[in-house]
């Protein structure tokens, strides 16, 4: 069945683990956004160092992958802004009312978005650190920026809007992360939809859930009303994940798409199923619902935190994986 | 009926109603459907290539090669190919011809355009619509080659994306593509298929047959596979 050869337009191993950062970035600012409006008490400041380290792989590996060198792309970019050819609303740019734009063009720009929202929700903190840590010395002359930049990010941070504008920018990047391949018309696979519905997107947001609840449980094993609140909500994730990654398959399987057909295929039975059943779904969704279960009986932190670990490994290979198993369309 | 209910008995109903399977589409890859001049005039450049008179001898892949590439020795490792921009593809499915020469199809709705990020990859309005490559504003990002469902693009030495132009430079000068040029057997044909007069419309409509590929796509290529 899988006579066709996969994909070899984007490496997996940089385009994956992109979309596993892009996407835990994305749906974590949305919890945690939720979370501050609710007025729960979370470790903020680890969880955004966490959130700005991860933005910063995530556009290092995006540039990874470009063929022009930063410094190219950079230039290349601003002249594409610079003269309105920058793929973003185009073609309302050029007076046709048609909502089509490059999928890539929105998400570099919700994700330096994103960085600069989840900089502004560390600042205070790395001020704070800034301050206490190094020598006054060096402190001293920074202290006009520091209070300026800790003025600037608290005002922000007051706002009202500020959480909205976070669970929004989160939704969009992780969005983003599905449509940039579902919106890849040389390859069936990732155009699958759920009747309609690109289902890429679709999987990304339930597997990007259950990845940030997971992050957010890891680094509160000592609070146990946290716990407990994001493994509720974490377990309908992966249930979700599980369900739409099935639907997904069952599509392509059905597809009238050979290439499509053949992934799905690969998947389930050739040769990247290995990969598929163990970390994917055994040790990505499974393992991660029984140790969620047994929570609920005996709350044990390292059982917790393996069962936190096997869901963000599994939506990272998950990624990996949909990324290497696209096949073009043969003619 | 409190919230809960009220929730569950629409997802249920919504999962009900799903069907069990998903019926296999059936696609025609190649209907033939000949094209139509555009009403509001202009040019519209189209690509021809004839079944019938094909006879494989790779004129046009050496004439591509030795107008476009400066006669480069080096592989088109994308394809296993020569560097030229069009290849002989095995068709697996559909009605038509088995083998086929095929190269940008130079879409009226192109998916390289619409995703690339930059709008390096480009609708040329005053060269007939042609998709064309600003290479000072591709990044390389390889979005529109798997944007393109006919495996058009390749990438070349510099790691950029290369793809046929119809030999643009050629169509400025008044003279068409190196690979209709240099055909020995009248195989290939260029032209405004606005004009009815011209060579290409005339073999459009009189031909036997006219397929396009992949029309399930939505892209409306503007390249004709005709047999005479």
């Amino acid at each position: 069945m899988t006579a066709f050869h996969f994909q070899e337009y984007w490496e997996a191993f940089l385009i994956g683990p992109f979309l596993f950062f892009a996407g835990l970035v994305g749906m974590s600012m949305v919890a945690m956004a939720i979370m501050k409006m609710r007025g729960e008490e979370l470790k903020y400041e680890l969880l955004t160092y966490v959130l700005l380290v991860s933005i910063i792989i995530a556009l290092l590996l995006v540039v990874a992958d470009l063929t022009r060198p930063p410094t190219v792309m950079m230039m290349a970019m601003l002249n594409s802004f610079l003269t309105f050819r920058y793929n973003l609303f185009l073609p309302i740019l050029r007076g046709e009312f048609t909502l089509r734009f490059s999928w890539m063009a929105l998400g570099i720009v919700m994700l330096v978005l994103a960085l600069l929202v989840v900089t502004v929700w560390t600042l205070p903190y790395l001020t704070k650190r800034i301050r206490t840590l190094l020598p006054r010395q060096i402190v001293r002359p920074l202290e006009p920026l520091l209070s300026l930049l800790d003025k600037i990010a608290n005002w922000l941070l007051s706002q009202r809007w500020f959480c909205p504008l976070v669970i929004f920018i989160g939704v969009m990047v992780t969005l983003y992360s599905g449509f940039l391949i579902s919106e890849a018309k040389g390859v069936p696979f990732w155009n699958t939809t759920l009747w309609g519905v690109p289902a890429i997107p679709v999987i990304w947001i339930f597997s990007a859930s259950a990845g940030a609840l997971a992050l957010i449980r890891m680094y509160h094993l000592d609070h146990e009303h946290i716990v407990h609140t994001t493994e509720k909500y974490g377990t309908l994730a992966e249930i979700g994940e599980m369900a739409t990654i099935f639907l997904l398959l069952h599509n392509a399987l059905n597809s009238a798409s050979v290439a499509a057909r053949s992934s799905a295929y690969a998947l389930l039975w050739g040769e990247l199923a290995p990969i598929f059943w163990v970390f994917v779904i055994g040790l990505g969704i499974i393992i991660p619902l029984v140790l969620a279960a047994v929570s609920r009986i005996h709350h044990s932190p390292k059982l917790i935190y393996a069962g936190c670990v096997a869901s963000l490994f599994g939506a990272l290979v998950l990624r990996t994986l949909v990324v290497h198993a696209g096949i073009p369309e043969p003619l | 009926m409190n919230r809960r209910e009220f929730l569950k008995l629409p997802a249920l109903a919504t999962l009900l109603s799903l069907p069990l399977r998903v019926e296999a589409k059936k696609i025609s890859l190649q209907p033939g459907e000949r094209p139509k001049p555009n009403p509001h005039g202009g040019r519209r450049y189209a690509f021809l290539w004839s079944a019938t008179k094909c006879i494989f001898c790779g004129a046009c892949v050496a004439a591509c090669n030795a107008v476009n590439y400066n006669r480069d020795k080096n592989p088109n490792t994308s394809w296993g190919w020569p560097q030229a921009n069009t290849k002989i593809v095995k068709l697996t499915h559909g009605a038509g011809p088995r083998f086929v020469f095929t190269q940008c199809q130079q879409c009226e709705e192109p998916p390289c355009v619409y995703n690339c990020p930059t709008g390096a990859s480009y609708i040329a309005k005053e060269y007939g619509s042609l998709v064309l490559i600003n290479y000072d504003l591709c990044v390389g990002c390889k979005y529109c080659i798997s944007s393109c469902p006919y495996g058009a693009r390749w990438i070349n030495g510099e790691g950029l994306p290369s793809k046929c132009i119809w030999c643009i430079q050629r169509i400025k000068e008044g003279l068409k593509p190196a690979c209709v040029a240099y055909c020995p057997v009248d195989a290939r044909d260029f032209g405004d298929i606005n004009n009815p007069n011209s060579s290409i419309s005339q073999r459009l409509a009189k031909a036997k047959k006219v397929y396009v590929l992949m029309p399930e796509k939505n892209t409306k290529p503007n390249f004709f596979i005709i047999e005479e």
